[in-house]
């Protein structure tokens, strides 16, 4: 039973990363220049330089970890992009509206209505997810693993 | 045998095309409002008022204009 309710949890999460990422991907690959172009005004010169490359490798990155998602062998590397994203986005995020004030959004579909505030908390929220998953499939087996290996020897 | 095919591929692909549906039939007529947005500054001064752009060559000349003056 209790592998079943972990098992719907991770399926669930899969899924909603899975859409999340490529939903978004595919909006900012079809709107590149836009969302080029939105970079161009973040004020960061690491950004506002690198805006073309940053355009088309994000998407792509997203896209990876959807296709990740899907496929159990692969989906703790999907887990985790997805964890590491979210985060460098979250901080990102967090950074930016700390220190400016009407930024130009660069989201794509229907992210693009929300205010920032709620990016944060959704962001926050799928961070969580993650995290939670990767700790509750992936961590306790690691832990698991290293216990009988030391009990063992 | 038939092979089961994984539901969360379905839901990738979905995702995938749901943005090119909304592309093709949400705005048929719509495709240069695509383009056009507003950037304020942090002081809430509109600093570019793009109008229609349809590349972005055309958006960097737009911007290069406006740091110009």
């Amino acid at each position: 039973m209790l592998f079943k309710k972990n098992e719907f949890i991770t399926q669930v999460s899969a899924l909603l990363l899975i859409v999340l990422s490529s939903y978004t991907a595919m909006n900012k690959l079809i709107y590149q220049d836009r969302f080029a172009f939105q970079l161009q005004l973040i004020p960061w010169s690491v950004i506002t330089k690198n805006a073309s490359l940053i355009g088309i490798s994000i998407p792509l990155i997203q896209l990876t970890i959807a296709l990740m998602l899907c496929f159990g062998r692969y989906r703790l590397f999907g887990l985790l992009g997805a964890l590491i994203l979210l985060s460098v986005f979250e901080i990102y995020l967090i950074t930016l509206i700390w220190n400016y004030e009407n930024l130009p959004c660069s989201c794509g579909g229907i992210s693009a209505h929300l205010n920032w505030t709620s990016h944060i908390i959704i962001n926050a929220i799928l961070i969580t997810t993650s995290a939670y998953v990767i700790w509750r499939n992936y961590g306790l087996k690691l832990l698991n693993s290293v216990y009988y290996k030391r009990k063992t020897s | 045998m038939r092979r089961k095919i994984n539901p969360l591929i379905i839901a990738m692909i979905i995702a995938n095309l749901s943005p090119l549906a909304f592309k093709i039939f949400d705005s048929p007529n719509k495709t240069t409002d695509q383009y056009i947005w507003v950037h304020y500054d942090r002081n809430g001064v509109k600093v570019l008022n793009a109008g229609m752009i349809n590349s972005l060559a055309k958006v960097k000349k737009d911007v290069f204009c406006i740091e110009k003056e």
